[in-house]
């Protein structure tokens, strides 16, 4: 199953919850804990999505893409792994 | 004011559509404003086809082969004419 | 269950517990059970040792570590039970001391009972734990807890289907108030008695692991502790647990059969995942039988909009359609107040000052009316134009929607073949470029992120875009709404050819993942935006008054210098040098003068042509600009700028996060061709057409 949801990854873009909720026929309880599980082996990145200092006087909107909601980021580990 | 189709007898250069012929007939305003439209050859008398005009923004008019821009305001105060089988400039 | 005391291999006070009970029980004839309470953080766990355990409390620390330890005591039908409660963890990974005195008590003490509590409420998470727990040397019960609040959430849960699920006894409770307690400690009691059927059933590890597992195990059996199932050990060793590793390697298995098991787990570094999700699918299994789920309004209505809005070719439209809104308000609102601002304030304050200076020298009267008023002045009133976009993004970003339009606008990219690309922070470039640069942190693989790096400056940025908004009214009229939407598109079809060639030819194809989660939508706060737009408004007006009146300035110098005509100064020479280029575009020496300057700030392209083309007393720029350039240029001369090398401060940014001035001037010198390309391709299209 986590295998599963890193190749989905690996493939690379952008992927929402719903759309891996959906495709891996899981609750998104459960997809939330295996993502944490994920970051937590290394396979996976929470991002910052907060303002870096490079953006002084940043005119967007604020500066995060997801607002309120979460970024991962597929490190090299979990690109590893997702090619047997 | 938009740009109607119909040329009447008196009527402001403001409100002539593309691509219409018009004769100046008498242009309103200060001294300095007649002497610096004069520089670019708005003379009662003279001939133009109106290039663009949207409504809205500068009016391109072509005045002895030339292309000038104005401002609306300035083409409002410009009175203009034109007669059955228009000559051209 | 007869007691017994058993002879412990560590002298610490865990064994002391329960021995001292053991042998006072052996003693006065009594039976006695040990029971440690196990559960994740925010189930309800200390509820339920309160409630059993009442005054009978001891706190102390777990021997050895600091991590605090409560013991008690409760009696039932004549049996006293000794309650340990055990840390709270989610898992029994090495990772925590927590985790670690959790699983060696489990072990090493072999509790007659484990109660592992679960919050009903979040089973599944809670459920990763028993999955971990059942494999142990000990049996199982599982408090069903906050079955109330699950209940609230409309979220079912049938203990009876889930007990034949897992194999092992499930008791609903509600701790909280009470409800379920008696019917735990009985049930304890039975199992504690073996007078309970009690078969788990186990997760599993994937299938393709299984020989490896199986190879392991060998290897090691003879050699784990006693104390140890072995089982247990091999798969603690193929996770990758760094303690079981270490009491493996350094105690108890001889040097070449630690090589061996090492070489396997080398082999197998990933194997971790395959244990993982064993345990997922185990889980997954269990709530599939036993929860039913209901779905909350507002996520659906969330659910709803997604539907549209995050579909690859409805969602680009509705995403081209708010674009297309965003610019016609700026238009219809902003264009004219911008208008207004000129004829007033700009030509206002220019007559205002020509009148004051009248006696002043010349130069000074050019200094403030030319160059001030005229150029940085100018930009100034650009302040209407620029409110309303960035009010306009800052809308979209409190309502939810600028996650969906980042998701879908990559979605897209898929769509037209783009496959694996990430074009995540070139988002952020819609505002400005910096932070699109600077943004490219998040993406791990340094190739990728090159590529998000060279593609940045195709963002068309709020700046570029007030350009358009200005110029394009003046040549297309109410078309002017199609061209602004026309040239973003163009940059992004740009946007995405380059992408795709620079991903193929020189980076060979590295690509970033992302996940993204899409937040529920929910009502705007007018306040939190209000604000947003003042502080951009306050940086913008800032930035006028500071870089872009200093190169206000310095153009209007270097355009007066040395005889005070504009047609024979320096920077005319110097644009003039430049004019067999511009005039494949249609566009004079002041033009191209314009473009260059936008290389300080984008900005400076309308402050310089308001110089050059002398606005401030008179016609205004609008005008000046209509009579200076025709159509066709017109639209040369936008296509030019939206593709035109970066603003000085987003260059800044590429060097800063490429660390490279090879692939910065390799940027430069993209854009520079691109540019010119695509201004001189508009030109001599649009005078075709």
């Amino acid at each position: 199953m986590l295998e599963e949801l890193l190749r989905r990854l690996a493939a690379g873009g952008v992927h929402s919850y719903e759309e891996l909720v959906t495709g891996l026929s899981i609750s998104p309880e459960m997809l939330e804990v295996m993502l944490e599980d994920l970051a937590r082996l290394g396979y996976l990145r929470a991002v910052e999505t907060s303002c870096d200092n490079g953006c002084h006087g940043c005119p967007a909107g604020g500066c995060s893409i997801s607002g309120r909601g979460r970024l991962w980021s597929l490190t090299a580990k979990g690109a590893r792994a997702a090619q047997p | 004011m938009k740009p109607t189709s119909t040329i009447q007898a008196h009527q402001a250069l403001s409100t002539v559509s593309s691509g219409e012929q018009v004769r100046i007939r008498r242009i309103r305003g200060g001294h300095h404003f007649l002497s610096r439209l004069a520089t670019l050859g708005f003379t009662p008398g003279a001939w133009l086809r109106v290039v663009q005009n949207y409504g809205r923004g500068p009016i391109i008019v072509n005045l002895r082969d030339t292309r000038v821009a104005l401002g609306r305001g300035e083409a409002a105060k410009i009175e203009v004419e034109s007669r059955g089988g228009g000559h051209g400039a | 269950m007869a007691p017994e005391v058993r002879a412990s291999q560590q002298t610490d006070g865990q064994a002391a517990v329960a021995n001292n009970s053991r042998a006072a029980a052996v003693l006065s004839g009594e039976v006695t059970f040990t029971v440690a309470l196990a559960g994740q953080p925010n189930v309800g766990k200390s509820t339920v040792f309160n409630l059993l355990t009442g005054l009978s409390q001891h706190v102390g620390n777990w021997p050895g570590k600091t991590v605090e330890q409560k013991t008690g005591i409760y009696r039932h039908n004549g049996t006293t039970i000794n309650l340990v409660d055990l840390p709270g963890t989610y898992s029994l990974t090495a990772n925590s001391a927590e985790e670690v005195i959790a699983r060696e008590y489990i072990i090493r003490q072999r509790p007659d009972v484990v109660v592992a509590v679960v919050n009903a409420a979040t089973i599944e998470r809670s459920l990763y734990l028993v999955a971990e727990l059942l494999p142990l040397p000990t049996q199982v019960v599982v408090g069903l807890n906050m079955i109330d609040v699950a209940a609230d959430e409309g979220l079912e849960i049938e203990a009876p289907v889930l007990e034949a699920a897992l194999g092992v006894p499930v008791v609903p409770m509600t701790a909280s108030r009470n409800q379920g307690v008696r019917e735990l400690v009985e049930t304890v009691d039975r199992l504690a008695r073996s007078e309970i059927d009690y078969r788990p059933h186990l997760p599993e590890i994937r299938d393709d692991h299984r020989q490896v597992l199986a190879q392991l195990l060998d290897l090691v059996a003879e050699y784990v502790p006693p104390v140890y199932p072995a089982d247990w050990v091999a798969l603690k060793l193929l996770e990758g647990d760094a303690e079981i590793t270490a009491m493996m390697r350094d105690g108890s298995l001889p040097a070449d059969r630690w090589d061996q098991v090492h070489d396997i787990l080398m082999a197998h570094e990933d194997a971790v995942l395959a244990v993982a999700s064993g345990r997922y699918d185990w889980v997954g299994r269990m709530t599939r039988a036993a929860v039913t789920r209901p779905r909350p309004g507002q996520i659906t209505l969330t659910e709803r909009l997604d539907r549209w809005a995050t579909h690859p070719l409805w969602g680009l439209l509705i995403l081209a359609g708010v674009l297309g809104v965003a610019f016609g308000l700026t238009f219809t609102i902003g264009t004219p107040l911008q208008s207004w601002l000129d004829s007033y304030l700009v030509g206002g304050l220019a007559d205002l000052a020509a009148r004051g200076l009248a006696g002043a020298p010349a130069w000074l009267q050019g200094l403030v009316v030319d160059a001030a008023i005229g150029g940085a002045g100018l930009v100034v009133t650009f302040l209407p134009i620029l409110a309303i976009f960035f009010a306009t993004l800052a809308f979209l970003e409190d309502v939810g929607y600028m996650a969906r339009a980042a998701y879908v606008m990559d979605r897209f990219m898929h769509l037209i073949g783009l496959h694996g690309k990430s074009f995540m922070p070139l988002f952020l470039g819609f505002g400005c470029n910096v932070p699109a640069v600077v943004g490219s942190r998040i993406i791990d693989s340094r190739r990728a992120r090159l590529l998000t790096i060279l593609l940045a400056p195709l963002v068309p940025c709020a700046a570029r875009m007030t350009i358009i908004v200005f110029i394009a009214p003046i040549f297309f009229g109410g078309a002017a709404a199609l061209v602004a939407w026309g040239l973003i598109s163009l940059n992004l079809v740009v946007l995405a050819v380059v992408g795709l060639l620079i991903n193929r030819w020189v980076l060979k194809g590295e690509r970033a993942a992302f996940i993204m989660e899409l937040p529920l939508y929910h009502r705007p706060n007018l306040r939190t935006i209000a604000i947003q737009v003042w502080h951009n408004g306050a940086e913008f007006l800032k930035k006028a008054g500071t870089l872009i009146l200093v190169m206000s300035i310095v153009v209007w110098a270097l355009s007066t210098l040395p005889y005070g005509q504009i047609e024979t100064s320096y920077l005319a020479q110097a644009g003039r040098a430049l004019e067999p280029l511009g005039a494949l575009m249609g566009l004079d020496w002041r033009m191209l003068v314009a473009m260059l300057a936008s290389f300080v700030a984008k900005e400076n392209a309308i402050a310089t042509l308001g110089i050059l083309l002398g606005s401030a007393q008179g016609a205004g720029l609008d005008v000046a600009l209509a009579g200076a350039l025709t159509a066709p240029a017109a639209l040369a001369f936008l296509v030019a700028e939206m593709l035109f090398i970066p603003c000085a401060a987003t260059v800044g940014a590429i060097r800063q996060e490429t660390r490279s001035w090879r692939w910065t001037a390799f940027s430069l010198g993209l854009l520079l061709l691109l540019s010119l390309g695509g201004g001189i391709a508009a030109f001599q299209l649009a005078r075709w057409l």
